[in-house]
């Protein structure tokens, strides 16, 4: 194997070999990248103000157009609105179909509590009802309690646009859904979710906190504590769904049940506790979050010097005060990681909560101004349902499609948001651990 | 409060807290322990079988030729030879009611009854030959303190045949909402098949029923006779042979619908709930399922479904449940309990040796025994779930309607009637499908991946690839799901070709690059520092991908004419859906790779830096040092990386509800979406009514996936510790 310097031979496989591996990772990042921008994209495109455009047809009609893409054909993909006037919410055309284009300023774009929102043109705005004028030049009377917005996109400067695209995020962030969800906001969503994560976290923190000290701090290594750490590695990697099953099973119809006929026999048989609702699905995301904790919980604890350890004992101070003194401050960092991962972990996580009370619409919130305040028995919309609900059982997907892009981003930012402080925290609790 | 006190308390609560971090340790074990045992529990009453009570209630009833009970079991109707039902309360023993239900003329008598299989109406045959049907309803009355009381319905009679020819041989009947059926064979073999229609006069609101007839020529002796689905009839001959009939379309005339080979005699046979199977019982003591199976001509035809294992000795006749596809089968003295859909003996019930008949409660919680001394006898039976048996969840059935036997999930249908259908095969296959498809891309990505960030990666460059990969791991599969649903499948349908010439695309051009690296002098390699190699990759990967998939519908016209969606069908004869295995296998990936990436960067790196240092000092190249010296101590922990992404995959739920058409089918076709186990779940469960027979089987089909993950998590922990202690 003595080969001069200068004279090696080309190491064809070396490079080969790690040019896959770098192109796996080429791979991921790209799917990331293009993954997250479609998103995103698409999220915070359903707000922007697109201008309103004028189709005049070979055939003779003419529609009012946000026009949205070219498909591969070649032919244009355009939302319609004026669903009373068309049975289809969009209109594909190929160029050669269309006359003229054009886009003129007066053009108006209403937000209606019915039929979706309207293209169009103001005649004349009354008190009773507004008079509009269809793309093709019909009048059209519409009650002026339907109306909920008008813009003229087609007038808006880049900065008014800007204006707007920020009004139309936060109306969706704080507004009640309308017509089948597939309109208006996410608020009830968005209020579901938080009441999930804060109820789990009441539960899965201490439980899981407590798991962690004792496989860290009172247990030895035994049989026992393996078969602690493989239950906590099971839970981990038991299907969500299961949870699901479980929660449904045992909580719902097991624990709500019993809980029912002990003390509201009276509203027999229609259920109070044994059917699905927030606290019911808090339980079971709480059961699946537990590893999650217990693993970010011990990574904290490790991170504490022995030496603080050993002079507390040695001071005195019995084992509780060792932990609640020295060993809980210093493993701060590492809970807050465990509950953060398992705060996002439950924002996405929908199939166990299909099974244990989740609903695409609820009426009412789980939380009210009414006694006592808190339903903790109430059925409770979550974003990550929402997007299944109504990107897949609203009557109309295709026009609801804007809004579940809306919501997937959201969540998706939420969820990025919440990963990205606990990987910081998390790296902040390693290199304590590496410069220990 | 002095030192010591403090102490003491300092103690206790010391002692407290270290009772409740244990009781923390074990409750997480407790967790598991009580989900498995808890599954086990609401799976397991699926294995037990049926039970019956070994006495019960004897009351006094007069001879009568058929008798029932009621829907509560608390009252039993008799119907006797000369035309009466009565009905007597089986708390006490009273004669509630007797009521002449049948007016016979002078000297008939009623020869045979028949109930319908539902049990909501009754036909009798009488000695003249004469043919009669009535609905059987019963009344509840609640008294002042909830008790209850039972009476019969006032119902009329129907002459079906109003003059007879002789005795018949054998009769059935059957009500479909406003059409009654009825079939009849005279003694010398000649069957006619009647069906009266009810109208209700619009003006006078007069019910008037019009009969027609249909009248087979004598094709020998009639044993017994059965009603199916839509004037169909089967009838059983003394020489063993069984036949079916169906009244043409515009009931002009009777068709042939296929015969059944000469055997034993046939001892009866009875419409099982639904009318769309019968079962024939022989004298040899064999019973058999018959049904009408749909050709491929349209025309249905007669063939055997199942038969039972065992022959009876002694068969004395069988009764079908009112409820799903079981009966009940009356032997010397014993009573046997069969499920026709399986074609399999539940249960052998030893019975007093004066039985000479049994009735079924509506409910199915009661048998009752006529003996020959006209007492009845109510006892309890609890049949637990009967319809689902090993068979029926794991091997193929001949459902009814079916032309073959089948692994079918399909569990609910529009009526009552329906006969659910519940092979677990289907639902393991499209797992296993699923999981394959998303394995195969994931594996060898998240292997490589791992193995340049953990060896090749240097500085900041690792520390936005790994957070980088965790957050891709972070993302709701209900995001993917819906991605892959409504963008990524309609996208590509028209493309599938090149996306899986892609991944050949991206390697071709990259060992190309390579090899025009290597040969690069050193010094111009400084241009590329390894750790921007990912991202330069990634944006020549990106102008390949873009190039590759735009020119997806050239590439598929050039080749194939049409599109591969259109090509696939026309030519091959495959089915093509938007939502296939591939679409849910590249949605998958996005989880699945992230996750066996980041714990098999964990092994690749656990491995000391000692060893690669010294491989290098020796002279190996980089690349040689991570393949032969870094992977093989990381193999143990990189296989549990690769288990644990198996087990995501098994019971990754949203993406493969969202992004298949969730159709329960067994073949492996790319291009076919599926039905998984945990998607099954999702569908089914909350439409499952609790404690019942579906409710029970989806328990153990959630129990199949915790087992299945169990076993995958626990391997995967003893290789990755074996592995840690090996180091």
């Amino acid at each position: 194997m003595s080969r001069p310097a200068g004279s090696a031979r080309v190491d064809y496989r070396g490079s080969i070999g790690s040019f896959l591996c770098a192109g796996a990772v080429a791979t991921v990042l790209l799917a990331m990248v293009l993954l997250f921008t479609l998103l995103l994209m698409r999220g915070a495109g359903a707000f922007w103000p697109r201008d309103l455009v004028e189709w005049k047809m070979a055939d003779g009609a003419v529609y009012l157009v946000e026009e949205i893409e070219t498909q591969a054909d070649g032919a244009i993909r355009a939302r319609l609105a004026n669903r009373e006037l068309y049975d289809l919410d969009f209109k594909i055309a190929r160029p050669e179909d269309i006359l003229s284009r054009s886009i003129p300023a007066d053009a108006l774009r209403l937000e209606r509590s019915e039929n979706g929102p309207f293209h169009g043109y103001l005649v004349s705005e009354g008190e009773q009802s507004w008079r509009l004028r269809a793309p093709d030049g019909a009048e059209i009377e519409l009650p002026a309690a339907e109306v909920l917005r008008k813009s003229y996109p087609n007038q808006m400067g880049l900065l008014q646009r800007l204006g707007a695209w920020f009004a139309g995020v936060a109306r969706f962030v704080t507004d009640e859904p309308r017509n089948a969800n597939q309109e208006g906001g996410v608020w009830p969503a968005l209020v579901g979710t938080s009441l999930l994560v804060i109820l789990m976290s009441i539960l899965v923190v201490p439980f899981g906190v407590m798991a962690a000290l004792y496989l860290n701090e009172y247990a030895r290594d035994t049989w026992f504590v393996r078969l602690v750490r493989v239950a906590v590695n099971n839970l981990a990697g038991v299907p969500s769904i299961v949870y699901g099953v479980f929660g449904l099973g045992f909580l719902v119809y097991g624990v709500g049940g019993a809980l029912d006929h002990a003390f509201f026999s009276d509203s027999l048989p229609s259920p109070t506790f044994g059917a699905g609702g927030v606290l019911w699905a808090s339980v079971t995301m709480a059961l699946l979050t537990v590893p999650v904790v217990v693993v970010a919980t011990e990574e904290g604890l490790r991170a504490v010097p022995r030496e603080r350890r050993e002079a507390a004992l040695a001071l005195g101070a019995t084992r509780w005060e060792m932990l609640r003194h020295v060993i809980l401050p210093g493993a701060r960092p590492g809970i807050l990681t465990g509950t953060i991962l398992a705060v996002s972990r439950a924002a996405g996580e929908v199939a166990p909560l299909m099974l244990t009370g989740v609903v695409g619409f609820a009426r009412e919130l789980p939380v009210s101004g009414e006694f006592p305040y808190l339903h903790l028995n109430e059925r409770f919309m979550h974003l990550g349902f929402h997007i299944y609900s109504v990107g897949f059982q609203a009557p109309n997907v295709e026009a609801a499609e804007p809004l579940v892009y809306a919501t997937s981003a959201l969540l998706l930012a939420l969820v990025l948001l919440l990963n990205l402080t606990a990987i910081r925290l998390r790296a902040r609790v390693r290199r304590s651990l590496a410069g220990k | 409060m002095g030192p010591a006190d403090y102490n003491r308390k300092r103690a206790t609560v010391d002692k407290a807290v270290a009772l409740l971090v244990r009781l923390g340790g074990i409750g997480v074990v407790l967790a598991v322990f009580f989900i498995a045992a808890f599954l086990v529990m609401e799976a397991a009453p699926l294995a037990a079988g049926p039970a019956v009570a070994s006495r019960g209630v004897l009351v006094e009833a007069g001879r009568a030729l058929a008798a029932g009970v009621e829907p509560f079991a608390e009252a039993s109707w008799s119907l006797r030879q000369d035309g009466h039902l009565q009905l007597r309360d089986l708390r006490d023993g009273e004669l509630i009611e007797d009521r002449e239900l049948f007016r016979l003329r002078e000297d008939e008598r009623v020869a045979a009854v028949r109930v319908a299989a539902d049990q909501g109406s009754l036909a009798i045959a009488t000695t003249a030959g004469r043919l009669a049907a009535a609905p059987l309803g019963f009344v509840v009355d609640y008294g002042d303190e909830l008790e209850r009381s039972h009476r019969l319905e006032g119902t009329a009679p129907r002459w079906l045949i109003e003059e007879g020819a002789g005795p018949l041989s054998a009769f059935d009947h059957q009500v479909d909402g406003p059409t009654v059926w009825a079939v009849a064979a005279a003694a010398d073999g000649a069957v006619e098949l009647i069906r009266g229609k009810l109208k209700i006069d619009k003006l006078s609101g007069e019910e008037r029923i019009s009969f027609r007839k249909l009248v087979l020529e004598p094709q020998g002796e009639v044993r017994d006779l059965a009603l199916l689905e839509s004037g169909a009839f089967v009838a059983g001959f003394a020489d063993g042979s069984v036949r079916a009939w169906q009244a043409s379309r515009d009931f002009k005339a009777l068709e042939e619908r296929g015969a059944g080979a000469p055997g034993a005699p046939i001892l009866q046979i009875r419409a099982l709930i639904g009318s769309g199977s019968a079962l024939v019982a022989r004298d040899d003591g064999s019973v058999e399922r018959w049904m009408l199976k749909l050709q491929e001509s349209g025309h249905p035809v007669l063939g055997q479904a199942a038969a039972m294992p065992e022959r009876l000795p002694g068969l004395r006749g069988v009764v079908p449940s009112s409820r799903q596809r079981l009966f009940f089968a009356l032997g010397q003295d014993e009573v046997w309990i069969g499920q026709a859909t399986a074609g399999e003996y539940l249960a052998r019930i030893p019975l007093p040796a004066r039985v000479r008949g049994l009735a079924v409660a509506p409910r199915e919680d009661h048998l009752l025994l006529l003996a020959e001394d006209g007492s009845l006898e109510l006892r309890a039976i609890d049949l637990g779930f009967p319809a689902v048996t090993a068979h029926t969840l794991f091997g193929k059935v001949l459902y009814e309607g079916a032309a073959e036997p089948a692994w079918t999930w399909q569990s609910t249908g529009g009526t009552d009637a329906y006969e659910p259908k519940t092979s677990f095969v289907p639902l393991i296959l499209g797992t296993l499908k699923g999981t394959f498809w998303a394995l195969l891309p994931s594996i060898p990505l998240a292997l490589l991946g791992a193995l340049f960030t953990a060896r090749f990666l240097r500085g900041r460059a690792r520390e936005i690839v790994k957070p980088a990969v965790e957050l891709l791991a972070g993302i709701p599969s209900v995001i993917l799901g819906f991605v892959a649903a409504l963008y990524l499948a309609p996208a590509i349908q028209d493309r599938m070709l090149s996306i899986m010439l892609l991944p050949i695309a991206l390697v071709l051009v990259t060992v190309a690059l390579a090899s025009v690296w290597a040969r690069l002098p050193l010094r111009k390699r400084r241009i590329l520092h390894e750790g921007l190699a990912p991202f330069v990759l990634a944006g020549v990967y990106f102008g390949i991908a873009w190039a590759v998939i735009g020119a997806g519908p050239w590439i598929e016209q050039t080749l194939f004419g049409t599109s591969l969606r259109m090509w696939l069908p026309e030519g091959l004869g495959l089915p093509f859906e938007q939502r296939n295995a591939a679409v849910v296998g590249l949605a998958m990936g996005f989880t699945v790779t992230p996750l066996i990436f980041t714990l098999a960067e964990d092994a690749f790196r656990n491995v000391p830096e000692t060893l690669a240092e010294a491989s290098q000092a020796l002279g190996a190249t980089p690349w040689q040092t991570a393949v032969r010296v870094i992977v093989p101590p990381a193999m143990p922990g990189v296989v549990a990386a690769v288990m644990l992404g198996l087990g995501r995959a098994v019971g990754e739920t949203m993406i493969v509800l969202m992004a298949t058409g969730n159709t329960p089918i067994t073949g492996m076709n790319l291009f076919q979406g599926f039905r998984a186990l945990s998607a099954n779940l999702a569908v089914e469960l909350p439409e499952a009514p609790h404690g019942g027979s579906l409710y029970r089987t989806l328990f153990l089909s959630a129990l199949m996936l915790f087992a299945f993950t169990f076993v995958i998590n626990t391997l995967a922990e003893v290789v990755r510790v074996r592995g840690r202690k090996a180091l």
